[in-house]
């Protein structure tokens, strides 16, 4: 009993802190006027779509596996499991349909870069999000 | 501050228009299977005698994948497999254009895509299974080389992927039991997926002109024909009805798989025939379930395969030569069905290990060369391989 609990209670605090507490922002370049839906998203991060709606280059990243970030993102946009998305690009790249996203070490390297290429889309905490990038959706 | 630096930079270099040279890219993944038959018996469908061996299902392999810019790429894929002596052997090679968003040209050599699971057939990680499903995946071929035309887009909210190719496979066939260089000539094939989150389907069909001058087969029409042309001259040329020369082969296939929460559900069914040739025409299928619970996965997945029996064939030759037609006919019976349990353990990030056991039940195989069990007394045969599957 005693030791469920710890166990319930380890489980919490690990699922609070990775999607509850923290919000992620889904971020783009401040120029970048698309209108963007979840489906959307989901769809430029699984390599399906490769450009935004008004025709110019879409071009996702990510951060690192396990960051929390990546957890939520992968989690509550994409709807997978980390196992289910290292299947799922395994499965790409060795029929050379595609190549998972670039992954960035931390909320700032993302955020810098997405403030300097209209093309990029990415996700950052929502602590770290200020004027140089768009926030088009936030989880 | 630096570091941020030389990562702008080399995104700038790899995501922006201008490509002063390609960027190579390498991945790799193997497989190490060990296995062996619970009871002395040889399988045509088990790659395993009583002995525990590593060998068979064994595998290694690199692809490289460059990207020359402006949708162009070039992909190489090296695989040395146990059952080949890890003799490595491109498995993949080709050129590959993106000229629009939603199509792509391929050429080189390229897998033949039968199944749900044909393009990663060697990518362990990639599916549920320790091995897909022999009943179902039963081809012993699964290159060709060509060209193929690759179109994806939207219905609703339904992705669709198109595949058309056209091409040639020379390989060395029936491996199992008399082995013999053989072409398969002029494939055209389409291949259609739809997917959506959590569900996708396919639907192939497949069509070539088998040839492939199998010892065995060519003496059976040469001496068949010469009992006909004895009892009447007008036989002449019955014994290519038996003979595989530039025979029409044909494959259709289709499939489903749902993953709806933790849950997994695998169903495909095929049918291949060959005109004219001496082939018994065969249906498979297998239905899969499997179920999540955080790194571990068990599953269970029921497969079957059968023959028809074929009496045409004997018609065509006269009446005093159409028993032994008849019983050469007979004598490729091959049927099984079988129930696999296994478990899926995916312990590390790019590492799982999985442990099957199959219980092949019911096998009738006819075929001299590899026969186990009659209709009368079918066999069984149980199977137990234990594997990691890597990815690098």
């Amino acid at each position: 009993m005693k030791k469920s609990f710890c166990i319930s209670l380890i489980t919490a605090c690990l699922f609070a802190s990775s999607f509850g507490w923290a919000e992620t922002a889904i971020v783009i370049h401040p120029e970048n006027q698309n209108t963007l839906s979840i489906e959307d998203i989901k769809r430029i991060f699984l390599g399906k779509k490769k450009s935004y709606p008004d025709g110019t280059k879409a071009i996702p990243i990510d951060q690192k596996e396990g960051s929390a970030p990546r957890t939520a993102f992968t989690f509550v946009i994409l709807n997978k499991s980390d196992q289910q998305m290292r299947a799922y690009w395994a499965q790409q790249l060795f029929t050379g349909k595609g190549t998972p996203p670039k992954d960035f070490r931390n909320n700032t390297d993302v955020k810098k870069l997405v403030s300097t290429n209209p093309s990029l889309i990415g996700y950052i905490d929502s602590k770290a999000v200020d004027d140089s990038v768009k926030v088009i959706h936030t989880f | 501050m630096k570091h941020f630096t030389i990562a702008a930079l080399t995104l700038a270099t790899s995501m922006g228009a201008t490509h002063a040279q390609a960027e190579v890219r390498f991945n790799g993944f193997a497989s190490i299977v060990a296995g062996m038959n619970v009871e002395d018996k040889k399988f045509r469908n088990s790659p395993y005698d009583e002995d525990l061996s590593f060998k068979p299902e064994s595998k290694f392999a690199l692809q490289a994948t460059a990207d020359l810019g402006n949708g162009l790429s070039a992909i190489a894929q090296v695989i040395a497999r146990g059952e080949e002596n890890f003799d490595a052997e491109f498995e993949w090679a080709y050129l590959k254009y993106e000229f629009s968003e939603h199509h792509s040209l391929r050429a080189g050599r390229l897998r033949l895509p039968f199944y749900k699971y044909s393009d990663y057939l060697d990518v362990g990680y990639a599916y549920p299974w320790l091995r897909t499903p022999k009943a179902m995946y039963r081809l012993l071929f699964s290159t060709y080389d060509g060209i193929s035309l690759i179109s994806q887009f939207t219905l609703g909210e339904i992705d669709v992927t198109s595949n058309f190719l056209f091409g040639s496979t020379t390989d060395t066939f029936f491996s199992t039991t008399a082995p013999v260089d053989g072409t398969l000539k002029n494939w055209r094939a389409v291949n259609v997926q739809l997917s959506k989150d959590w569900w996708n389907a396919y639907i192939a069909y497949f069509g070539t002109e088998v040839d492939i001058p199998h010892a065995a087969t060519e003496a059976a029409a040469g001496n068949l024909e010469a009992s006909a042309i004895a009892i009447d001259a007008s036989y002449v040329g019955v014994g290519n009805n038996i003979k595989l020369d530039e025979d029409y082969g044909d494959f259709f296939g289709l499939g489903f798989t749902l993953e709806p929460g933790n849950w997994f559900v695998g169903a495909e069914w095929s049918t291949i025939s060959i005109e004219d040739t001496l082939y018994l025409d065969s249906s498979q299928w297998y239905l899969s379930v499997g179920h999540r619970f955080d790194s571990l996965m068990p599953y269970i997945t029921y497969q079957q395969t059968d023959t028809d029996r074929n009496t045409s064939t004997a018609q065509l030759f006269p009446a005093p030569v159409q028993a032994t037609v008849q019983t050469i006919y007979d004598g490729l019976q091959f049927e099984y069905k079988a129930v696999t349990l296994g478990l899926r353990y995916d312990f590390h990030p790019r590492a799982t290990l999985k442990i099957e056991y199959n219980m092949f039940h019911d096998i009738i195989d006819l075929n001299q060369a590899t026969r186990l069990g009659t209709a009368t007394s079918p066999e069984d045969l149980d199977m137990l391989a234990v594997g990691v599957d890597l990815l690098f």
